[in-house]
């Protein structure tokens, strides 16, 4: 028999996973939640066999011609094979090559490939990894760092390093190296236009994102203050918010953070051309004499400053709000308790500079409180979060294809699509748009039919017995994806539908294997419109 | 065919969200729509397109010929002769301005008496932050002003009291612009052919039994079935003739090709938001700006010849966050400034004329050490239009600090 409401556990892990399956919410239920929770933190990334060899297995076609003969530019040879995911894990210089070198001496589907095999690993990682905590946090850390891979080419090429190395790695640990990681990568010095900043006129783009978006956030932002002495201060002495001053500041002091791209480096020196992080004092302003507040005397190492400028803002009492308040919301939804936002911000600071600053916080806000098991079901699981879950829940083993590259761009949910950097907003309203929610769920009726998740069929789950009754099958994919009843009205449609001609029973009566799993594939998609699916 | 009995229409917004695709989003494109109460009454409809990530307006209509412009601006600036010059149009206070090379099309609207710009417009702010103006904007908010909870499309309606059709407010974006924000009936619609549940009436069936309850999921899982239900009804009457209208494939002509259709099914649409982004240029402006502003400029064209029996009832209006600082930077680029420009394009629209007030470029004449002036505020813009062609007689109620002193570019 169906539950009629959800287990705390399940509730608690649905808020943090991308979709608890029963056999999470036996495990959590057996070790306990705080057990299960101290065993996700205390993970250590791309430490999980299973899902390793899993990307391994991967492959995908990728197959073009050579140039043609008249063709002056190019020299490839023409390619035709299934392929590993070999990219995901590429250096920055590999992945650079490859990017400007396509159309020359590298066909153009090697630059695309990379993207494609980022985004099946990350669908891949998503729904299969074993330490799904990880995994929310990669996905929330890459919408606060958000890059979007339709800005420049370069930049999207370096994202299987900067995910890897800056936010996987990271994920867990402390803010402040966590910051300095993306700082030092080709995709976000490229993306924020860093890595063309110059001496003589500074670009302010990254210097005004890095305090608006990856810190201080926007409630920060005083605007032009005619006089900055009149800026309250914190109790470090620091300002309390920043002002276009400060943003004029912080690019001088940001200025020489770039790539080597074959640019003039220090001494004449032409630097390599291999998009691997470098400080380039020949691009470095030298003029910044303060920021926030706090006077940058005595640090004349151009670099220094730029760590300096990094560790004021990460340490900001106005980051530990916004930052805090931001994951709250995207555990708990629009209105997030205040007690978990009270604990998280207080972890947070008296953690600034532990390594497990990160782990801490979650430890707050999940362990120190029973909200996670208890406050009220209101966050609309946004369109990926809902696909990964239908496959979680039923079942599907996920597998690399070209089509996870962009099928949820439409609707702004894509990976990497998000084009501006402020990331894509994480309220309700927004995916509850009526574009939205009609393409979501089309999308939801597609997914089971797709190669790259339907390797095993869903009718070889549903137990014999219960395959020739209407309240059986749903009551049986019901307690798989949503582990509790519908609403009545919902329950009992449900059944009337499966007891009709494109129900379950009906295609079992056939005989006819491909009508029974397309029938099943049907009602999963369908079980997936409703809001007890939808909200987490 | 009648279709306001077809639709039965109910009193609610929809915001149709026509999707400008995904290579060019910045922010996320959008097209919102409004339908009026009585759609047996022809209405004027509302068009208002963002040009999301703030367009550098002294490249789009540039005073090519003024000193300090040239200075500025060696790299980049748009040329009065050579290969791709800008377009001359004609003057304003003395100077005179060139729309850049890649908008032949605007420049035929314009001289055609169709189009008209408003230079040196935007918002009185200090902030330069996309996101707080963006949002400021859609709000119709001020500096020192009390800021508004709801969008301003969202108060004129409420105001107007005339739309409320089902199909009334539709946006290209698959989601709900913040000038819509407030407005619990907006609906969102990404390309109406597209636009339908998968497996059709057999699973859209079963769907809306499954949400009857009035949660806020059930209830947008409803209205997303409603709209689905009569964007496809509404459909059947209006063949795709738009292939020959000249749209590209570009994310604006998808956008605006199926605001075309909604508009051509005859539901008493009346406001429409269109999002067209990836305008913060802050590196190699040139190449990138000339190609945003050929889809800016073919897009629109060709909506207009699609349009070709709804002029007279069709006001469309361009705005950005906000302009760009008057020297370039290292990058060839621009950096975030204050005034931008307008364009509005209508059939109610005196158009073939530069409105405004030109500040000037020289040191003396900028502000924040080296921005173009805002001299007319956005929203005298948008309340002229409100005002004279959608029947609102209580401005002060969407733009509360507004004084309303209209700019002229509407006849009557």
């Amino acid at each position: 028999m169906l539950l009629s409401k959800p287990d705390p556990i399940r509730v608690a892990l649905n808020r943090i996973t991308f979709g608890a399956r029963t056999s999470d919410v036996d495990y959590a239920n057996s070790i306990g939640w705080s057990t299960w929770v101290t065993e996700q933190l205390n993970s250590v990334e791309n430490n999980d066999p299973a899902l390793g060899a899993h990307l391994m297995r991967q492959t995908m076609l990728i197959r073009y011609g050579a140039p043609a003969a008249n063709d002056t530019r190019g020299t490839w040879t023409a390619v035709d094979e299934m392929r590993p995911l070999n990219y995901i894990y590429a250096d920055t210089p590999t992945l650079w090559k490859i990017t400007r070198n396509a159309g020359g001496s590298v066909s153009f589907s090697e630059r695309t490939r990379i993207r494609q095999e980022l985004a099946a690993a990350t669908w891949i990682r998503n729904a299969h990894g074993r330490y799904q905590i990880r995994e929310f946090m990669a996905d929330f850390w890459h919408n606060h760092f958000n890059i979007g891979k339709n800005e420049n080419e370069l930049a999207t090429a370096l994202l299987p390093v900067f995910d890897l190395a800056a936010i996987r790695t990271n994920s867990l640990g402390n803010f402040r190296t966590l910051l300095g990681a993306t700082a030092h990568q080709g995709a976000m010095l490229i993306y924020l236009d860093n890595w063309v900043s110059s001496a003589a006129t500074p670009n302010e783009n990254y210097a005004r994102e890095i305090m608006e978006l990856h810190t201080l956030g926007g409630e920060a932002y005083l605007g032009a203050v005619s006089n900055p002495a009149l800026v309250g201060k914190d109790a470090n002495g620091v300002n309390v918010g920043f002002t276009d001053q400060d943003v004029i500041q912080a690019s001088r002091i940001l200025s020489g953070m770039t790539i080597k791209y074959g640019q003039t480096g220090d001494n004449n020196v032409a630097q390599p051309d291999t998009g691997e992080y470098v400080f380039n004092s020949r691009q470095h302003n030298t003029t910044a004499t303060n920021i926030l507040g706090v006077s940058l005397a005595g640090i004349n190492n151009g670099s220094m400053q730029g760590e300096r400028f990094l560790d004021i803002i990460a340490t900001h009492p106005a980051t530990a709000k916004f930052i805090v308040t931001k994951l709250a919301r995207r555990i708990f939804g629009d209105t997030p308790p205040q007690a978990v936002i009270d604990r998280g911000i207080l972890a947070w600071k008296i953690n600034q500079s532990s390594p497990e600053q990160i782990a801490t916080v979650l430890r707050a806000i999940l362990i120190d409180g029973e909200e996670i098991k208890t406050a009220p079901v209101i966050k609309v699981r946004r369109p990926y979060e809902r696909v990964i879950a239908l496959a979680r829940t039923t079942g599907m083993v996920v597998n690399a294809g070209t089509t996870m590259t962009s099928m949820l761009d439409p609707f702004n949910d894509g990976l990497f699509a998000w084009q501006a950097p402020n990331g894509r907003p994480d309220t309700n309203d927004y995916w509850l748009a009526t574009g939205s929610t009609i393409a979501t769920w089309n999308i939801l009726f597609q997914i089971p039919t797709l190669a790259e998740f339907a390797s095993t069929p869903l009718s070889t789950q549903t137990p014999l017995e219960v395959l020739n009754s209407a309240n059986g099958v749903v009551e049986y994919w019901v307690g798989s994806m949503v582990g509790y009843q519908l609403n009545e009205t919902a329950m009992n449609s449900l059944v009337a539908d499966q007891g009709g001609a494109n129900g379950i029973p009906a295609a079992v009566r056939t005989n006819n294997a491909t009508r029974i799993e397309t029938a099943h594939r049907r009602l999963v998609s369908l079980i997936a419109t409703s809001e007890e699916f939808t909200l987490r | 065919m009648n279709m306001t009995a077809q639709m039965n229409l109910s009193r609610r917004q929809m915001l149709t969200s026509l999707s400008a695709g995904t290579a060019l989003a910045a922010i996320g494109p959008g097209l919102k729509v409004s339908f009026a109460a009585d759609a047996t009454t022809p209405r004027d409809i509302l068009i208002v397109l963002f040009q999301r990530g703030a367009c550098d307006w002294l490249q789009m209509l540039a005073p090519a010929g003024d000193s300090a412009y040239i200075s500025a601006r060696p790299s980049i600036r748009v040329q009065t002769t050579g290969n791709t010059p800008g377009l001359g149009i004609g003057s304003m206070n003395g100077t005179d301005f060139y729309l850049s090379g890649s908008a032949p099309e605007l420049k035929a609207l314009y001289e055609s008496g169709q189009a008209a710009f408003i230079h040196a417009a935007g918002m009185q702010t200090v902030d330069r932050s996309h996101f707080i103006c963006q949002d400021m904007m859609e709000k119709g908010n001020a500096d020192n002003e009390t800021e508004q909870s709801a969008g301003w499309l969202t108060r004129h309606i409420s105001s107007s009291g005339t739309s409320g059709a089902e199909l009334s407010t539709v946006s290209s974006a698959g989601t709900n612009p913040a000038s819509l924000l407030g407005d619990p009936g907006a609906v969102a619609i990404a390309n109406a052919s597209q636009f339908n549940v998968s497996g059709g009436n057999a699973n859209s069936t079963v769907i809306r039994a499954l949400n009857r309850g009035a949660t806020t999921y059930q209830k947008a899982a409803t209205a997303a079935l409603d709209a689905v239900a009569s964007v496809q009804a509404g459909l059947v009457g209006v063949p795709d003739t738009s292939g020959t209208a000249g749209y590209t494939g570009g994310a604006l002509s998808t956008a605006l090709r199926s605001l075309g259709r909604l508009i051509k099914m005859n539901v008493g649409m009346d406001l429409a938001t269109v999002d067209f982004g990836s305008w913060d240029m802050h590196n190699s402006l040139v190449g990138e700006f000339a190609t945003r502003t050929t889809e800016f400029s073919r897009a629109i064209a060709a909506f207009w010849t699609d349009m070709a029996d709804y002029r007279d009832r069709i006001t469309l209006v361009t705005m950005t966050e906000f302009g760009r600082r008057l020297r370039e930077n290292a990058s060839q680029g621009t950096d975030h400034g204050s005034a931008s420009g307008m364009l509005v394009l209508g059939g109610n629209v005196n158009g073939g004329r530069l409105y405004g007030n030109w500040p000037g470029l020289n040191a003396n004449q900028l502000t924040a050490g080296g921005d173009l002036v805002v001299t007319t505020d956005y929203r005298q813009v948008l309340g002229e239009i409100l005002v004279k062609r959608h029947a609102e007689k209580n401005l002060s109620a969407v733009f509360p600090t507004l004084k309303y002193n209209p700019v002229g570019f509407i006849k009557g």
